[in-house]
């Protein structure tokens, strides 16, 4: 299910800006400020389609609503409006204007709901334009048409990497030690998104490890077991995990090194010529967000329809931008991407025809 | 506001592409062509030649009008062609531009 169109109704101050996407692959580009992060969280956040549980927008934004179209005639409308709880007119006025099913998806509704922040305090202007820093509640509008198939129940349609953000996995379930010194002096933005990445990873190889143990003790001939859906499922998921291997380890040819398992049975890299495994807090910022960005795509192919990514190519090599979309766009051939990008050296290799210039929204 | 598809303002250049080699990236002589079907005729072509010119789809995944694109980025300033950068069309092209 690709997202064929967005459009977005009052974002600054614009009436209408409308995002086509043509190709699976998308680049958004432009000068420094001209909204490609701010484009990327309204994606994200439209797509968002948790059922009760409502999560922060990451846009910052508010008083806009976009209406994401997918190829398949599928809608989804979200608007983001500020919440004040001391207000709680708003609230009910908001409330009372989505059970008559009166639209948000338009730019005089939008305009209209607006003064009613502004009416009821006057001296109080809450506007994207004067936000402050101040922490903006949310108001959540949303709006999927019947078409719209609900596989992702409880899952966003979209997997969001900003390097600069926190991260929006839900680290607080891991197991990760927070309390070694590493973390108080040595930590970068790379760390926690990283560590997550080596649980979840031996998680699911040793879960897949144990498929493989019950296969040979259900006491079939090796032929029965071929035959089996578990034992194919098995080797789909191991062939893709080792193609994904094999790809980074490409990237790490230059440097000697490639991709191994330390005493955790997790994820790190060694030297090619060396038994022991480098500790994987000694790996570089790059190194880490190299395997991140291969691994997300691995994990969560099957649970999004979307990877947005903003700006992957931070701390990479031109090397190793020159082929990473298009690894990354292979491990995961069903799924869309769109990524907001400075680098010439990302695009260069087949991508030249598939941006848009969002300088000029 | 529409925004559609269009080649981005990167400076795409021979300097560009001779700042690669600081990086020991060398891209040679990159020549944009309109769609992956014109890359197996132009890599086949250059290779007659005894050219070693890398022959470079605008757009991987199909759709784009590479034609039009290219077009208004050289016309637009948003790529120069050079040396090391070069665009083909038509046959007629691309013998003056590796001429020169």
């Amino acid at each position: 299910m690709h997202l064929s169109q967005i459009e977005i109704i009052n974002l600054w101050d614009k009436e209408k800006i409308t995002l086509s996407f043509k190709n699976r692959v998308t680049f958004l580009t432009g000068i420094n400020g001209s909204g490609k992060s701010t484009l990327l969280n309204i994606i994200y956040d439209t797509l968002d389609i948790h059922g009760k549980k409502v999560l922060p927008a990451t846009s910052k934004n508010r008083f806009w609503s976009a209406e994401a179209q997918f190829e398949n005639n599928a809608t989804i409308q979200t608007a983001i409006l500020p919440e004040i709880s001391e207000q709680k007119s708003i609230t009910e006025e908001i409330s009372r204007l989505h059970q008559q099913k009166i639209s948000f998806h338009n730019f005089e509704s939008l305009k209209e709901i607006e003064k009613f922040y502004q009416k009821d305090e006057e001296n109080k202007e809450i506007h994207h334009i004067n936000y402050s820093g101040d922490i903006k509640g949310q108001l959540k509008i949303q709006t999927l048409n019947p078409q719209f198939e609900r596989k992702h129940s409880n899952n966003p349609l979209a997997f969001l990497f900003q390097e600069d953000r926190e991260t929006l996995h839900n680290i607080e379930k891991s197991n990760i030690d927070f309390s070694l010194n590493y973390w108080q002096l040595y930590r970068n933005s790379i760390d926690n998104r990283f560590a997550y990445l080596r649980n979840i990873i031996q998680i699911l190889e040793s879960q897949n490890n144990t498929i493989a143990k019950d296969l040979m003790l259900e006491n079939q001939d090796m032929e029965s077991i071929k035959e089996s859906d578990k034992y194919k499922d098995w080797q789909n998921k191991a062939t893709a995990f080792n193609h994904a291997i094999t790809r980074l380890n490409t990237y790490f040819l230059n440097s000697g090194k490639e991709i191994s398992r330390d005493h955790e049975n997790k994820l790190t890299l060694k030297f090619i010529d060396k038994e022991e495994e480098i500790s994987w807090h000694l790996l570089s910022r790059g190194e880490k967000t190299l395997i991140y960005l291969f691994f997300v795509v691995f994990l969560y192919k099957d649970k999004v329809e979307v990877f947005l990514f903003d700006e992957p190519e931070i701390s990479l090599h031109v090397k190793w931008q020159h082929n990473l979309i298009k690894d990354l766009s292979e491990l995961a051939p069903d799924n869309q991407f769109i990524i907001a990008t400075h680098s010439p050296s990302l695009v260069q290799n087949g991508w030249l025809g598939n941006c848009l210039d969002v300088s000029n929204a | 506001m529409n925004i559609t598809e269009s080649i981005p303002d990167f400076g795409f250049s021979t300097e560009l592409n001779e700042a690669h080699e600081a990086f020991e990236q060398s891209l040679g002589i990159i020549t944009y062509v309109e769609g992956y079907e014109d890359v197996r005729f132009w890599t086949k072509e250059f290779k007659k030649l005894n050219l070693e010119i890398t022959a470079q789809e605008i757009s991987a995944t199909g759709s784009a009008n590479g034609k039009g694109t290219i077009l208004s980025a050289i016309k637009e300033g948003r790529i120069a062609l050079g040396k090391k950068l070069l665009f083909v069309l038509i046959v007629i092209t691309i013998t003056c531009l590796i001429k020169t």
